[in-house]
């Protein structure tokens, strides 16, 4: 439909930018909360993703996006093999979408017309191998969202109604976003994002004059924008092919296990999903870097995303996780 | 005549707003009750606007299947193929959106309506149809919510260009200037053409960052403003005037409801803070008696004690929604709370089989799904015409509803200077645990602060309970106890979060020595005959409610102001574990 605001020209917003390139090069890590302030671009930049990201395989009509190496085979289009290549599909879950879209339903087209029982994938089904983005996280339905954690975390969907019993991969990265002062996420819900990333609006003139610049050159020439942004776009594109080519190489040593543990239990984080997060994330950015293995640096500066949600809340005590994060950073990385 | 003379500003301000309107399309939020002003100003755009522009009311009560589309029933009905209904949004492409009442728009419905703003588009996947129609428009939020009420939700009055406050009464002279139509047409046809530099730009930013707005919107928005004010000046570039109007109108009313509130308003009162003695001059009539009779000690230092110390029965606010439920069933027809009508109303939490003339709601889709996979099977008995769909009754689903099941728990509390001999310290040691209670039941919380002459709303309901602490812990404290005007105050607040849809429960925190009337003036009599009038008015009302008495040696009466409200009265003796532990689980069985 409309033209996507690249991803390059996003002003500022580091630690957003970094959280979510991370999950593109490592879908491992999990998903991706970014909570924040209203207006600052959050929404603009999930769904700037789509362009950014290096296109992939896929069987030719295969409702499930099957990679042509590894087909479900379910759909009957594996069989023609033909090969495509499509760009990651970034789906939105709009708000006021009902269940039986997400998860896939009876197609009532055929039910109705030619009497057939046959499913009809869904969203779930849309986002495999790509990235699942909901807006206002915080305002969808708590079933839902339940629901979706949980595909997210087993990578695969299974449905179980209308008489169907169809189960199908959904692997993909669950990116939410959502204002902290619509109502805040239970707990359980937070931990069970991999990375959470805050943003917050600009506070320094030029930095502001240049999002508010840039934004209204897009809306009013939105093709000549994108155009101008094309050669920052494919740099930042091959940065994170290269990433994932060199993901499987980047080391990860003793010492550095040690830091992320230490770091964890100075933190007092529930189990071991924050050292898993913390290590995977650090690869990640150790592989963006060009570098060979993972250093205190990368740990460093992946630990507030990963595991500023983890942090055991008083809800009532105001000093926020990213300080406490930061203040055991420099406990453990300093000393 | 001050009026008019203060009214007269607004009115170059509402008459320029619906010229910009009609040059470029912008959200506006109009603050105002139905009245000529804003008429006026809704009838004097749509002439203004090219003729056949879409105009689309919606009211607020519309739900997330009118605005996004769904599956058209009658249409799939009679075709016997699914067939797809355009919603609300999609209809209003290019058009306008007037929200009636958006106030009392659902959270769901602003949210949907946010996105399709911001991607001009919607998209459904809804009933089996999956589809992505443009939708650009522009919204103009008709808010009419009263001053102590949640106005429009923040999310949608983040993405509206113009906050316009509209006066009650007369209008002006309208016709003594009237608006040039042809000039609005050709301000529209240049506005593409209208330059602006970066200076510009960086006066709406600086400004923006002094106002400390945290939203980008609101400066792109007034760049916008700024622009087509530009184009029905004639001129080619942004300049000055243009500038200083975009700031008048798009930044300056966001100071007022700014989200970035949260680091509170400044206080008016933290100057004088808790340390006052009870002998303070502001009341004197009011605490000279007890001052004489009791030896009143070095009010304690208000340091919030460790919340532990303040013993309460774990699930307090679970008893007072259970006694409250019991109050509402004995409670005269007509006024049934929002929680007898779980058939109709509420979220939707799918659906099951049932029969739906018992006053459900048929789920058609779920219906349609369940008689679809038989369709064959019946068909083949020979009576059914082709495209059409045989549904029996074993087929119908009717929606299941879950009642709406916010609380706002209210904090009256008493900071007069008795209170505050009595232990304030450890009542708001006691709020603090209560609302750690809130945090984990996700309730609201507003606070409620009684002393001196009067009642104050010291936190409007929010959900923000650090805001609620903090305030909590520099709440001033010192003179009279006005019982009577903190239960007023406290009806009041608990009718305004009923109208918000949420159901309120009341918590007192006093020493029940009221000693000011109704009327201000000091008197211990006048003023528990008023209390306890105040009490019964809160019984008639049905809240549900507790009394928790901080007084070492509790008094009788405020054990009757609790029964006159029906309330559940609770008394924290003074550092007796034991025996609050009794009490509460007295209370309990």
């Amino acid at each position: 439909m409309s033209k996507l605001f690249p991803f390059s020209a996003i002003v500022g917003q580091d630690e957003m930018k970094l959280g979510l390139v991370i999950a593109a090069v490592d879908a491992s890590v999990g998903g991706v909360l970014v909570f924040g302030d209203r207006g600052t671009g959050k929404s603009t930049a999930v769904r700037a993703l789509a362009g950014l990201l290096p296109r992939m395989q896929v069987v030719e009509n295969c409702p499930y996006n099957c990679a042509p190496e590894r087909p479900f085979g379910q759909c009957g289009s594996c069989s023609a093999a033909r090969v495509k290549s499509v760009p990651v599909p970034v789906v939105d879950l709009p708000l006021g979408a009902t269940e039986d879209r997400v998860v896939g339903a009876l197609d009532l087209e055929r039910a109705l017309v030619h009497g057939e029982k046959a499913f009809e994938p869904g969203l779930l089904a849309r986002a495999n191998r790509g990235f699942l983005y909901i807006d206002e996280v915080n305002l969808l339905e708590d079933h839902l969202v339940d629901l979706l954690l949980d595909v997210a975390a087993s990578g695969e969907n299974v449905v179980e109604r209308e008489g169907l019993s169809v189960r199908h991969p959904a692997r993909f990265v669950l990116i939410g976003s959502g204002n902290p002062e619509e109502g805040e996420l239970r707990p359980q819900l937070l931990d069970r994002y991999g990375l959470a990333v805050e943003v917050s609006a600009p506070r320094d003139l030029p930095t502001r004059v240049e999002v508010i610049r840039r934004r209204d050159e897009f809306d009013r020439d939105p093709a000549a924008f994108v155009a101008r942004w094309q050669r920052k776009e494919s740099e930042q594109r091959r940065r994170i092919v290269r990433a994932r080519e060199r993901l499987a190489e980047v080391t990860v040593s003793d010492a550095t296990l040690e830091q992320a543990a230490g770091l964890c239990i100075a933190l007092g984080t529930d189990g071991l999903r924050g050292e898993l997060t913390l290590i995977r994330a650090g690869r990640a950015l150790a592989a963006l870097d060009g570098d060979a293995a993972v250093g205190a640096t990368h740990l460093a500066r992946v630990a507030p995303m990963a595991l500023r949600h983890r942090l055991r809340r008083n809800p009532l005590d105001d000093a926020g996780s990213t300080t406490r994060v930061e203040r055991a950073i420099a406990q453990c990385f300093d000393a | 005549m001050s009026a008019a003379g203060a009214s007269s500003t607004a009115w170059e301000d509402v008459r320029a707003a619906a010229q910009l309107f009609a040059v470029t399309p912008l959200g506006v939020s109009i603050h105002a009750r139905p009245g000529p002003w804003r008429d006026w100003w809704l009838a004097r755009v749509q002439e203004l606007l090219p003729s056949g522009t879409v105009w689309r009311r919606v009211p607020a009560q519309v739900d997330a299947g009118r605005l996004l589309g769904g599956l058209d029933l009658a249409a799939t009905l009679s075709s016997g193929r699914p067939i797809t209904e355009i919603g609300v949004l999609a209809a209003a492409h290019r058009g306008v959106l007037v929200l009636s009442m958006a106030e009392r728009l659902a959270t769901l419905a602003a949210g949907i309506i946010a996105n399709a703003l911001d991607t001009g588009a919607v998209r459904l996947e809804r009933d089996g149809i999956t589809a992505l129609d443009p939708a650009a428009f522009a919204v103009i939020a008709l808010d009419e919510s009263l001053d102590d009420e949640d106005g429009l939700a923040a999310g949608l009055a983040d993405r509206m260009a113009l906050h316009l406050e509209l006066p009650a009464g007369r209008l002006p002279d309208v016709d003594a200037d009237p608006i040039d139509r042809a000039a609005v047409e050709s301000a529209r046809a240049r506005l593409d053409d209208i330059v602006v530099d970066d200076t510009a730009r960086s006066v709406l930013s600086d400004v923006a960052c002094k106002l400390g707005l945290a939203s980008s919107r609101p400066e792109l928005a007034a760049l916008q403003v700024a622009r087509a004010a530009a184009a029905l000046d004639g001129a080619t570039h942004v300049g000055d005037d243009h500038l200083a109007l975009a700031i008048r109108l798009v930044l300056l009313p966001r100071v007022a409801f700014a989200p970035g509130a949260d680091t509170g308003p400044p206080e008016p009162e933290t100057d004088e803070q808790q340390d006052h003695p009870p002998s303070e001059s502001e009341a004197p009539t009011a605490d000279a008696p007890e001052a004489s009779t009791q030896s009143v000690p070095e009010p304690e230092q208000d340091a919030v004690i460790d919340p532990s110390a303040a013993r309460l029965p774990p699930d307090l606010l679970a008893q007072i929604a259970a006694a409250a439920a019991r109050a509402k069933s004995v409670a005269p027809a007509g006024r049934s709370g929002p929680s007898g009508q779980s058939r109709r109303r509420g979220r939707p939490i799918g659906s099951t089989s049932g029969d739906p003339r018992q006053g459900a709601r048929l789920d058609v889709i779920a219906t349609l799904r369940a008689a679809a996979p038989w369709q064959r099977l019946r068909g083949t008995q020979g009576k059914l015409a082709a495209g059409r769909i045989e549904v029996r009754r074993s087929d119908f689903r009717v929606k299941r509803y879950k009642q709406h099941q916010e609380t706002t728990t209210v904090f009256v509390v008493d900071a007069s200077g008795s209170a505050a001999a009595n232990r304030l310290g450890e009542a708001k040691g006691a709020v603090e645990l209560l609302l750690a209670d809130c945090y984990v039941r996700r309730d609201r919380v507003a606070l409620i602060v009684f002393r001196g002459a009067a009642a104050s709303v010291l936190l409007e309901p929010t959900r923000s309970l650090v805001r609620a602490k903090r305030l909590l812990a520099r709440m001033p404290a010192g003179g009279g106890t006005p019982l009577a005007a903190g239960i007023d105050a406290a009806v009041a607040l608990a009718a305004s979060v009923t109208r918000s849809g949420s159901t309120p429960q009341l918590v007192f925190l006093t020493d029940g020595r009221a000693n000011v009337g109704r009327d201000g003036l000091g008197g211990s009599e006048a003023a528990m005959r008023d209390a306890l009038d105040a009490a019964t008015r809160l019984r008639s009302a049905g809240y549900g409610s507790a009394v928790i008495d901080v007084s070492p040696r509790p008094r009788p009466f405020a054990a009757d102001c609790a029964a006159n409200m029906a309330a559940r009265y609770l008394a924290l003796p003074h550092a007796d574990a034991g025996a609050i532990a009794a009490a509460a689980r007295a209370v309990a069985a």
